[in-house]
């Protein structure tokens, strides 16, 4: 193996609030494919943007030749030959294929200086040939499938010839035959010298392409191991970490009456069948990968997005919910998973957040600020919120304590059902705890709650009932004593055979 | 909170300190019968400033107020020249104003344009639709009980000075005071939070572009008592004016920020500007240059302020800058 | 051939514009005396030349996701600049030459406060276009200033083979634009600024500056128009071009191009041109008073932005 192409030492990276990384330490080879494996939110995406000069590291180093370097943009890295492959595709839709190819590095030819269409047209046919790709490269880009803006994007990376080439989840909308072509090309990559960085959930995948794997964990390696050495099991349960006991303590309660339930109900075009249910006095929990739809089905429940076909039925009743603001009237409340955009006005007051749902409903058309501050008093008690007043401004507080700030506006507003989306990320161990009492008690007293979450501790602990998404459908509904770590993490990875499309 | 109480002096300040320099070129300055007089030509541009502060509130802006205006005044022009009674011409007036805002309303919360592209719109549709109603001519004459609104006197202060001391008092009310005040910061300060948290953006959106409407109808109506005279194009000088004054009294253009107090502060700057440039002899051709000049430096000034505060709280109006970090 | 969403764009958004052309031709040859004579077409394509070349700099600021509101200003003090130097005696390719100079410093000058100092394109085009139209009333006092220097008015009214000259000047410009944004990296950045700057930023292009490029491109075509309508009117004035750049948004948003995704050409841009300057021709001609001829502009340009922006949302 010889020396590092890329070394990575002791990184560490944080966030305001939040420690993304913790000293990370990662040796990349040339001509060789390591993958990277980790749960949402395990510092894959993170790691990657340092390594390709997207992020600075709060402390560590990086070094490419064994020469530390650091990189102020992206194309810093790009000079140095590391390129990527982002989830996001990075082409310019209205361009044409062959201009996106070049994007940047146009081949030029007479006196002007013009670009040569000519040239550039045969050179990414060709390219794309390579790639099993037949398309008239001067159409734009726009105009073809997603699966083939990625192959574009990819084959626009391999044509700069880089050093250092990173994949984070190509193959999520590639299909079997492009997968297959692009293996092949990777296995070119490897074999001229090239290292390779490969980032997917897809365990099979890995284990045909790959020589080496890094599995991370809450911003931590656990362990770097020759592929064969170590069993998908193994590699489960490294990304998920040991098996929950104690740390959750639920009170288990009678369901009662049905808050909503889905039934057959389709949410976009090409999906069907969503079934699913949440009663008073349940936590229902919604485990499955970043894109397997679930916070669409549970925005569903608030309006934002539109059933188009089966039916959602809201205590009984068929409904088709109108917006946030009917549904809060009607007693749901949402949580969104991007707290910071979505459920708060960061740059107001703590007590205007919290009672952001419900002054419109106040009798008086005045604005009441005593009322207000009496409220917000009452939720910073009973949620122990920490700030120094009610009028600090909400974007000054911590993490936990910020949510807790969201939770506290659907209190006041009398939420019988609870959309938690992704409530405890970001959040430190003393708040997570308090809010999961919290989550508890809410349910005791006759509530429900719909719990996204990626943390699967948190699923297993907290949950009465979990649904399993994988690419938009409901694979799997779990009970409470059928819960475990395992279990929930291969109906997540489509790993459980059979399950793949 | 120290910051903040800068900030506010900052403006007044500066208000104070052009006082300063127009007394010494004008000794006459401090007299009761010229600070009377400065108020009285600050009262109608401070009334199409109070409806520009509710709109710039919510993030958006209202390209279209000089045509309101315009139209607004021609419509209430013609009404009083075929004899119709002073109260109907001036309803007739607030109507248009009320109408072409809710039109403004619809295109930015129901179809999402931009509002600029919006409002530059209905600013052609209004201005159109004056020279159609006007014919290039110019209408002359009012009864008395209407001029009295623009040059009268109750309690020997000026009409103008009491009408818009009492839109300031009302907007301000509004917009501190009531719930839909609140709703506009919110909306204003992150839409798409308050969508998530049961506040109707679509609604308040509207709401605010018809009140713009309607205070550029009344300045409409006002400007035309007081000249004595309407015709089309009327309103073209103001609405510069009235963005600038919004913007240095202290409302930010992203929204969520400002209020009626700092717009009362702006439009007095601006009147004293343009005080300062008639005394210095400035032709009034290079006054469009300088207000030019102003309103680029007041805005470049709320941008670089921004982009402080940004950094600190973080605001999904980021847009393509939020997208690089 | 693989995985083509659909037909080609390009045909399904001309065609509205299409048919609008079309219907408003076959009203207009009712309705109005020598519509559809060779003559009045020629008349029509000379008066739109100055229209055309203001667009198609509004254009490119449209497609990156801007706006440029002193294409107006810029248009008319350029023609200014142009009938003092004329009337100075200095020779007519230094003045083009210079007023051009002068026209895309002062674009340059747009795209400094819209990428360098995050002011909004709206404010800062609509600021500076203040500027310049008042430095333009402070020279002129509102004046207007004659340029009838002869080889200037050959530019406008002089025929070359049959040919109108500025009809030719104007096809020049349209080829130069259309080269630019097909085959240089001015042409790459406009379409990447519009569709995906984040793009452009890991390619390496610096991002802020070709935003700073376009607003001077725009600023160098307004002066052209300038320059061409001066030469029409045989005179500068410094108020000549207000309100043009509401014609020139409405063509190139009718045309079709989108202020969204950095989507569109030129040519698109020329079919609204024309659109419009049929319009306000045919209404002309049918005796159509202009006030009304106004209102009726913006209230169908207003119609035909909202159905542009409602479709593309329905699909």
């Amino acid at each position: 193996m010889g020396t590092p192409l890329v070394q990575l030492r002791d990184i560490k990276k944080t966030f305001p609030g939040v420690v993304a990384l913790s000293d990370v330490s990662l040796d990349i080879y040339a001509g060789e494919v390591h993958a990277l494996v980790g749960e949402n939110g395990a510092g894959k995406s993170t790691l990657i943007k340092i390594l390709l000069g997207a992020y600075v590291p709060t402390a560590g180093s990086v070094s490419f030749d064994s020469r530390e370097v650091s990189f102020a943009t992206p194309f810093d890295a790009s000079k140095l030959g590391i390129e990527g492959v982002q989830q996001e595709l990075m082409l310019v839709p209205w361009l044409s294929v062959k201009q996106n190819v070049f994007l940047g590095r146009e081949i030029r030819r007479g006196p002007l200086g013009g670009f040569d269409l000519r040239a550039m047209g045969a050179a990414s046919e060709e390219l794309l040939a390579g790639f099993g790709l037949d398309i008239d490269v001067n159409r734009p880009v726009k105009q073809y499938a997603p699966s083939i803006w990625k192959m574009i994007d990819i084959a626009r990376v391999i044509n700069l010839k880089p050093r250092v080439i990173v994949f984070d989840e190509p193959t999520a909308i590639l299909t079997q035959k492009e997968v297959d072509s692009l293996f092949s090309r990777i296995a070119e990559l490897k074999k001229s010298g090239a290292a390779v960085v490969y980032i997917s959930h897809r365990l099979e995948e890995i284990r045909q392409i790959a020589d080496r794997v890094t599995v991370l964990r809450d911003g931590g390696v656990i362990e770097t191991r020759p592929i064969g050495s170590i069993t998908d099991d193994q590699i489960v349960k490294m990304m998920v970490g040991r098996d929950v006991a104690g740390y959750y303590s639920r009170t288990i309660v009678e369901p009662g009456e049905e808050l909503v339930s889905f039934r057959g109900v389709s949410l976009r075009k090409g999906q069907k069948d969503i079934d699913l249910s949440v009663s008073a006095g349940e936590i229902v929990g919604l485990a499955g990968l970043v894109g397997s739809g679930r916070t669409e089905v549970a925005e569903a429940i608030v309006g934002i997005n539109k059933v188009i076909a089966g039916e959602l039925r809201f205590r009984g009743e068929s409904c088709a919910p109108k917006d946030p603001a009917a549904m809060i009237k009607r007693g749901v409340s949402i949580v969104p998973e991007n707290r910071k955009y979505l459920g708060l006005i960061l740059k107001f007051s703590v007590a205007l957040n919290s009672v952001l749902s419900v002054f419109k409903s106040w009798t008086r058309v005045v604005y009441g600020k005593k009322r207000e501050a009496e409220l917000a008093d009452r939720m910073i008690d009973r949620l122990s919120i920490k700030t120094p007043s009610r009028d600090q401004i909400v974007g000054n507080l911590s993490g936990g304590n910020q949510q807790k700030v969201v939770l506290a506006k659907a209190l006041l507003a009398d939420a019988k059902l609870l959309i938690l989306d992704e409530p405890t990320v970001g959040v430190d161990v003393g708040a997570k705890e308090e809010i999961h009492k919290l989550m508890d008690s809410f349910v005791g007293e006759g509530g429900g709650i719909l719990m996204i979450s990626s943390d699967l501790p948190e699923v297993i602990g907290m949950c009465d009932r979990v649904y399993i998404m994988y690419e938009g459908r409901i694979v799997k509904h779990l009970a409470r004593r059928e819960l475990s770590s395992e279990a929930i993490a291969e109906y997540m990875l489509g790993a459980k055979k059979g399950e793949r499309l | 909170m120290k910051r903040l109480i800068n900030f506010k002096n900052f403006r007044v300040l500066i208000l104070l300190g052009m006082c300063a320099l127009l007394a010494v070129l004008n000794e006459n300055f401090f007299t009761v019968s010229n600070l009377m007089n400065i108020l009285r030509q600050t009262s109608v541009l401070a009334i199409l400033s109070f409806g520009m502060t509710f709109v710039i509130l919510t993030g958006g802006i209202d390209l279209s107020i000089a045509g309101i205006m315009s139209l607004a005044g021609c419509v209430c022009a013609i009404l009083l020249n075929r004899k119709a009674p002073v109260p109907v011409a001036i309803l007739e007036a607030l109507l248009v104003g009320a109408a072409l805002g809710g039109l403004n309303g619809l295109f930015v919360a129901f179809v999402d344009l931009p509002p600029f592209v919006a409002t530059y719109g209905v600013k052609f549709i209004a201005d159109g639709l004056a020279l159609i109603l006007m014919g290039g001519s110019i209408l002359y004459g009012f009864p008395a009980s209407f001029k009295a609104l623009g040059v009268g006197f109750a309690a020997g202060i000026p009409m103008l000075v009491i009408l818009s001391v009492a839109a300031a008092l009302i907007f301000y009310v509004v917009l501190s005071k009531l719930k839909f005040g609140k709703q506009v910061y919110c909306v204003g300060a992150n839409p798409v939070a308050s969508f998530y948290s049961g506040i109707r953006p679509k609604r308040i959106l509207v709401a605010v572009y018809v009140i713009c409407g309607i205070c550029a109808g009344v300045a409409g109506i006002l400007q035309t008592a007081r000249m004595n005279a309407a015709q089309a194009g009327m309103g073209d000088s103001f609405q510069m004016l009235a963005i600038t004054s919004v913007v240095i009294g202290g409302t930010s253009m992203a929204g969520g920020e400002g209020g009626i107090p700092g717009t009362i502060v702006g439009a007095l700057i601006l009147t004293l500007i343009v005080n300062g440039m008639n005394l210095l002899g400035i032709p009034s051709l290079a006054q469009s240059l300088i207000t030019g000049l102003v309103i680029i430096l007041a805005v470049m000034l709320d941008v670089q302020m921004k982009k402080v505060k940004v950094a600190a709280s973080g605001s999904p109006r980021g847009g393509r800058t939020a997208a690089k970090a | 051939m693989t995985a083509l969403k659909k037909a080609p764009g390009g045909l399904i958004r001309v065609a509205p514009v299409v048919y609008l052309l079309l219907l408003g031709s076959a009203l207009f040859t009712f309705t109005a005396g020598n519509f559809l004579t060779v003559g009045n077409a020629f008349n029509i394509m000379r008066q739109a030349s100055p229209l055309l070349i203001l667009a198609i700099g509004e254009t490119l600021t449209i497609l990156i996701g801007e706006i440029d509101l002193s294409v107006g200003y810029v248009m008319s003090f350029t023609g200014l600049a142009a009938a003092y130097m004329l009337e100075a005696g200095v020779p007519l390719v230094a003045v083009a030459v210079a007023c051009l100079a002068i026209a895309g410093a002062l674009g340059l000058g747009n795209g400094v406060l819209v990428a360098k100092l995050g002011v909004p394109s709206f404010i800062a085009t609509f600021g500076w276009g203040n500027v310049v139209f008042g430095l333009g009333l402070i020279v002129s006092k509102g004046l207007s200033v004659p340029a009838l220097d002869e080889s200037f008015r050959f530019l406008a009214d002089g025929s070359v083979l049959g040919f109108p000259v500025i009809i030719l000047i104007t096809l020049a410009i349209f080829l130069l634009v259309q080269y630019a944004m097909k085959r240089t990296a001015f042409g790459r950045n406009v379409y990447g600024l519009g569709g995906n700057r984040e793009a452009l930023f890991l390619a390496g292009i610096n991002v802020d500056r070709a935003q700073v490029w376009v607003f001077g491109a725009s600023g160098l075509l307004s002066g052209c128009a300038g320059l061409l309508f001066a030469a029409r009117a045989a005179s500068g004035h410094a108020g000549s071009g207000v309100g043009w750049e509401f014609d020139a948004i409405a063509a190139t948003i009718i045309g079709g191009n989108s202020f969204t995704e950095g989507r569109g050409n030129i040519l698109k841009t020329v079919l609204g041109v024309v659109f419009i300057s049929l319009l306000r021709n045919g209404l002309n001609m049918s005796g159509v008073a202009p006030q009304v001829q106004s209102f009726l502009v913006g209230v169908i340009v207003v119609i035909a932005i909202s159905i542009d922006v409602l479709s593309r949302r329905a699909r």
